[in-house]
């Protein structure tokens, strides 16, 4: 991964770390769905 | 010299692992005082994540601009693709479902979500710019390592001899050794 990052310019690396920490919030996320056995609102 | 890019993310993203690390459902999985209906929950949504995971990781690595990072790609989509399978013998056995019902338990909403960011990300992203979440859920494609220790009471009657064991607290650490 640091080979992709170094090859990356500013902007990508931005983005690639907003995507990562989506990624991260989005795995709390799915612990946390099952632990309040969660269904869809309507 | 400066600091290194996975450093930086990890750094970034260490508040939410430890959120993660100790959420109430692996807390409690590990006392062995997690309700069967969560842990049965838990496990239909991961196998349904899985199904789409594989297929985003095979693009992955269609955009792959090396022999290496091909490999790693398709390992990793092979390995989702073993898992999927084991859960058909074991756990899906386990709670009496056919392989048609386990393919047809509806996305929970986060589930829904997850698959959609990461497959809008594999389609339009360059590989570097997706490549760093490929990693950390790569990492997180592990849970199942979690979920399964023998240390947990609650899960014990699923586990078959051959599953991987792991413990909590190497969590992170197992993550980020897939990370650089």
């Amino acid at each position: 991964m640091d080979k992709l990052g170094a090859a990356a310019n500013s902007s990508e690396k931005k983005r690639m770390a907003e995507y990562f920490m989506l990624s991260s919030r989005y795995e709390f996320m799915f612990w946390e769905q099952a632990y309040r056995l969660e269904s869809w609102p309507v | 010299m400066a600091e290194k890019f996975s450093t930086q993310l990890r750094r970034r993203g260490e508040r939410i692992w430890r959120a993660i690390e100790g959420h109430s459902f692996l807390r409690e999985l590990h006392a062995g005082t997690l309700p069967m209906n969560r842990f049965t929950y838990f496990i239909l949504q991961d196998y349904v994540y899985l199904l789409d995971f594989a297929q985003v990781l095979c693009q992955g690595g269609a955009k792959s601009p090396d022999l290496e990072t091909l490999e790693l790609f398709a390992r990793h989509a092979l390995g989702a693709v073993e898992v999927e399978r084991s859960f058909h013998t074991s756990f899906g056995k386990s709670l009496g479902l056919s392989r048609q019902q386990l393919d047809g338990v509806p996305k929970g909403p986060i589930t829904q979500a997850y698959i959609s960011h990461l497959q809008s990300v594999a389609r339009s992203g360059t590989l570097g710019s997706w490549s760093p979440q490929f990693f950390l859920v790569t990492g997180f494609m592990e849970r199942w390592d979690v979920a399964s220790t023998e240390s947990a009471p609650t899960s014990r009657k699923f586990i078959g001899s051959g599953s991987r064991l792991m413990h909590p607290n190497r969590f992170g650490s197992r993550c980020g050794s897939r990370f650089n």
